[in-house]
């Protein structure tokens, strides 16, 4: 009976064993590749760092934009031995008080970063904390951090890269992600068995990552910004900008811009504005100077014609078109330097249609450069209606960016050649060479026009804003803005703008200067290009030139 | 020397030492990260256990039979120290601390249960009585209700099963049987209830370990990606990464055979099963074969027991019963774990040497 019960017993025993043996097995094979899923999710946590990217150059070798080195403290929480005395202990070095990291530190995820961004420099004692406390998953990460030295100093140029994830989001940061590398980078992590019980199984690399040189040159830029501020001072302007090209090249070498922001704290701002770029505004007079250069050029005007200003007024189309003085006899010149409206309308229906267009067309207007992020390329259509060539040519319903003002007239500083704008001076060691597209002003044409605009300075409706010491040419240009209350163009609201360059010899700088909305300084004034861009005029150009060893071209009276 | 080695039954031996160098590896790996020297302490004991094992069979097992008495009155008083002066780790009272070696009484006690109720049935009628059935409970109950205050759950069961079996072998009537398991079933809310809080979770996590992997559930899943992880022939030695990277929890104790699974794979872990199978029926076999009736109730307690306490261990590492804290016999970390596990091995190595000879006077008679 009991012997039965034995090798019932031991049957028994036997069986729960085979049992056990099966599902050993079952776990071995069958389970092992859900359980090494498993696995991999709970040893190795990727996380993401911030990737150094290259640096940004001035041309004169300043930083304008650089990832320095930074540190992030994290830890994995569950391995944590002491928290309260840890939490301690890290408190006046990260300097965050303890409640809070020990919050961090009792939290559910196993991995926490209990600060990031730090200065490099604290990697020694945080390292000591570790040791000290034997809390061998505190763990240091190295990161980067973007840091624009000059803050708001050409900031709206440079643009910024997100605290987050590294990537430059604005500006040429933005528009260089792909030169300047950085990003994200991610890394893994492992606990080890001995002693260190993290490691980082790997870590992403930046590859291709190379430095920029601009060719903004950061004195001509804060020079230009302080002309600037001068001018939002005095005018109260939405938006302002000064451009400041090198006619010959193409190459930026300072926009200022009005709101400007700081990129190391661009989370605190709202808006990145780089109209030069991005704004496409109607451009008012400065389209005048072009189309009675081609007008002469082609003998649609004679150079001794007499052209009547109508005292003031045409009709186009039925259309009544004013000038903002009853002007008489003017000569081709005088059309320009005083900026007739009816001079310049008469000179334009002389044109058929798709040839005055091509005066614009032909100097890069309605066409994007591709010199910034977002640029806008202008809208300019080829209406063949009379009233509409007569609005075109004074300016009027087509736009165009303030950097396509600025090839245009550095055609005519250059000797007659578009060119192509850029900011870029080497791209690593590579220099970034100019890009001369095509010639589009006639030899004539540019004499005409260098001595005409001079003018325009000298005498004419910029002449405020002219120098002592050196001969500018330009030209002056002020566009109604369309108020959507009136659902017309309005008297009181107007874009203003100065474009030329200088010295007219031998032209070294070419400068627009625009404004959105400036304010009058006084009731009776009549808000115009001259006006409002002489402030900066005055501010900048004897600075800048004096800043180039540049010789004064005028004999100082 | 062969005269020496006759003294032996030499399977039990090559499973035994199988074990214990087992047992020595897999704790080197185990605590290799750790500060403390675990590996010598094993070590020690290992060689004490190896003397115990093979000094017992030249010790009567009858003398320790009827000795037991006074061997159980100095256990139960142990225990009793136990509750008042113990050494608390984990929030259990469960060591006897010696300086060098921190005793815990609850595991010798496994050991002078068996030898007690052996001593009580020698004398008692087959199939037994309730009266002796009765006695039986009362010495079990003792020292289980002691180890279960601790609390040691864990323990306390592996006190109350060999004596299970005894009963059960000793040809109780079968209504006991059945109206012991009806009781047990009314009883089982009664029984849910009186669970603390981490038993209760320790049952739904095995139940449903998915519930709360981070929680109750935390020991059963990472034991079982152990086990799992080592396929075949495992990672290799000192290559496991779970009890490396310490994601395995009591590696060296209660989860060792996941921390050998893991590194040798299935070959040696669904081995060692089997040595524990060929063991504890090796044991009952010659329970069946010897004719003394205290020896074959010491062979169906201590063979019942090493199987149980080795199936319930390794089901408990692969997901198969719910976490009670119970050692693996000869393999786990401790010192009173191997040293009463040897104790039981050299009493059946006495009983089966000692049997023979009577079977040789026998004959020779």
């Amino acid at each position: 009976m009991i012997k039965k019960k034995v090798l019932a017993f031991s049957f028994f025993i036997f069986t729960i064993y085979l049992i056990a043996i099966i599902k050993l097995f079952y776990t071995q094979f069958i389970q092992k590749d859900e359980l090494l899923k498993y696995i991999e999710k709970q040893y190795y946590t990727s996380e993401n760092i911030i990737l150094p990217r290259g640096t940004i150059y001035d041309k004169k070798g300043n930083i304008l934009a650089v990832s320095i080195p930074t540190i992030t403290v994290y830890a994995l929480t569950k391995y944590i031995k002491n928290k309260e005395k840890l939490a301690k202990e890290l408190s006046p070095v990260l300097k965050i008080s303890p409640q809070i990291i020990l919050r961090k530190l009792k939290s559910r995820k196993n991995y926490v970063v209990l600060a990031s961004n730090l200065d490099k420099s604290l990697k020694e004692e945080i390292q000591k904390i570790r040791k000290k406390t034997k809390e061998w998953n505190l763990g240091i990460v190295e990161s980067a951090k973007r840091v624009y030295p000059f803050g708001e100093v050409g900031a709206n140029n440079i643009g910024f890269v997100s605290r987050y994830n590294g990537k430059g989001m604005e500006g040429l940061e933005l528009k260089y992600n792909s030169v300047l590398g950085g990003g994200i980078g991610k890394i893994l992590l492992m606990k080890d068995a001995i002693g260190n019980p993290i490691t980082i199984i790997s870590e992403e690399e930046n590859k291709n990552s190379k430095d920029i040189t601009l060719s903004i040159d950061s004195n001509i830029q804060y020079m230009a910004e302080d002309a600037l501020r001068q001018l939002v001072k005095l005018r109260k302007p939405k938006k302002a900008i000064v451009l400041i090209m090198n006619p010959k090249t193409g190459k930026i070498l300072a926009n200022a811009v009005y709101p400007s922001y700081d990129p190391n704290k661009y989370w605190k701002y709202k808006r990145f504005l780089n109209p030069t770029f991005r704004g496409a505004y109607e451009i008012g007079s400065l389209a005048k100077p072009f189309v009675m250069a081609k007008a002469l050029e082609t003998g649609k005007v004679k150079e001794n014609e007499i052209i009547y200003g109508e005292n003031g007024k045409i009709y186009v189309d039925g259309i009544r078109i004013k000038d903002h003085k009853k002007f008489g006899k003017l000569t081709p010149e005088e059309v320009v330097i005083y900026s007739s409206n009816v001079g310049i309308i008469k000179t334009a229906l002389r044109f058929k249609p798709k040839e005055f267009y091509s005066i614009f067309k032909s100097l890069g207007f309605g066409k994007s450069t591709h010199t910034f992020p977002g640029e806008s390329p202008g809208i300019l259509r080829e209406s063949p209606r009379p009233v509409d060539i007569a609005y075109a040519s004074i300016g009027q319903s087509w736009t165009a960016t303030p950097v396509q003002v600025a090839v245009a007239y550095s055609a005519i500083a250059n000797g007659g050649y578009l060119i192509k704008p850029s900011f870029i001076k080497k791209v690593g060691t590579e220099e970034i060479k100019p890009q001369i597209i095509k010639k589009v002003l006639s030899d004539k044409s540019i004499k005409w026009l260098k001595s005409t605009l001079k003018l325009v300075v000298e005498e004419g409706t910029a002449r405020k804003g002219k120098s002592k010491f050196y001969t500018i040419a330009g030209k002056t240009g002020t566009a109604q803005k369309y108020d959507p209350k009136i659902k017309a163009l309005s008297n009181e609201k107007f874009y203003t703008w100065f474009a030329g360059f200088f010295p007219v010899s031998d032209p070294r700088y070419t400068i627009v200067v625009f404004t959105d909305e400036p304010k009058k300084i006084r009731k009776w004034e009549v808000i115009g290009g001259g006006s409002v861009s002489s402030t900066v005029l005055k501010n900048l150009i004897d600075r800048l030139m004096f800043y180039s060893k540049i010789k004064p071209d005028k004999t100082v009276k | 020397m062969k005269n020496i080695l006759k003294a032996y039954d030499l399977p039990i031996l090559i499973y035994v030492f199988f074990l214990i160098s087992l047992s020595l590896i897999g704790i080197y790996s185990a605590t290799i990260h750790e500060t403390q020297n675990f590996i010598k302490k094993q070590f020690a004991f290992a060689l004490l256990s190896i003397l115990i094992i093979l000094i017992m069979p030249f010790i009567n097992y009858k003398k320790l039979v009827n000795y037991s008495i006074f061997l159980y009155i100095a256990g139960v008083l142990s225990l009793v120290y136990v509750k008042f002066f113990g050494v608390t780790v984990l929030g259990a009272k469960r060591w006897i601390n010696l300086g060098f070696f921190s005793l815990q009484p609850s595991e010798f006690m496994k050991y002078i249960t068996v030898l007690f109720t052996a001593y009580i049935l020698s004398v008692a009628k087959i199939p037994i009585t309730w009266k002796d059935t009765l006695k039986i409970l009362i010495i079990v109950a003792i020292p289980f209700a002691l180890t279960l205050k601790q609390p040691d759950l864990g323990t306390a069961i592996t006190i109350l099963i060999p004596a299970l079996f005894i009963i059960f072998l000793a040809n109780i009537d079968k209504k006991y049987i059945i109206g012991t398991t009806i009781f047990i079933i009314i009883a089982m809310p009664f029984i849910w209830l009186n669970l603390k809080d981490y038993q209760k979770n320790r049952i739904l996590a095995f139940i449903n370990p998915q519930a709360d992997p981070y929680g109750s559930a935390y020991h059963i899943i990472q034991s079982e990606i152990a086990v799992g992880s080592g396929k075949l022939t495992g990672k290799g030695f000192l290559e496991g990464t779970q009890s490396k990277l310490m994601f395995l929890p009591e590696q060296h104790t209660d989860f060792i055979f996941a921390t050998i699974s893991e590194e040798f794979g299935f070959v040696i872990s669904s081995i060692i099963v089997l040595v524990y199978l060929l063991l504890s029926i090796r044991i009952l076999y010659f329970g069946k074969k010897v004719r003394d009736k205290a020896a074959k109730f010491i062979c169906y307690g201590f063979g019942g027991l090493i199987g149980t306490q080795a199936f319930i261990n390794i089901s408990m590492t692969i997901g198969f019963a719910p976490v009670v804290g119970i050692t693996l016999p000869f393999i786990s970390y401790g010192g009173s774990s191997l040293i009463t596990f040897s104790l039981m091995i050299g009493t059946v190595l006495s009983i089966i040497r000692y049997s023979k000879m009577e079977k040789f006077k026998l004959g020779e008679a």
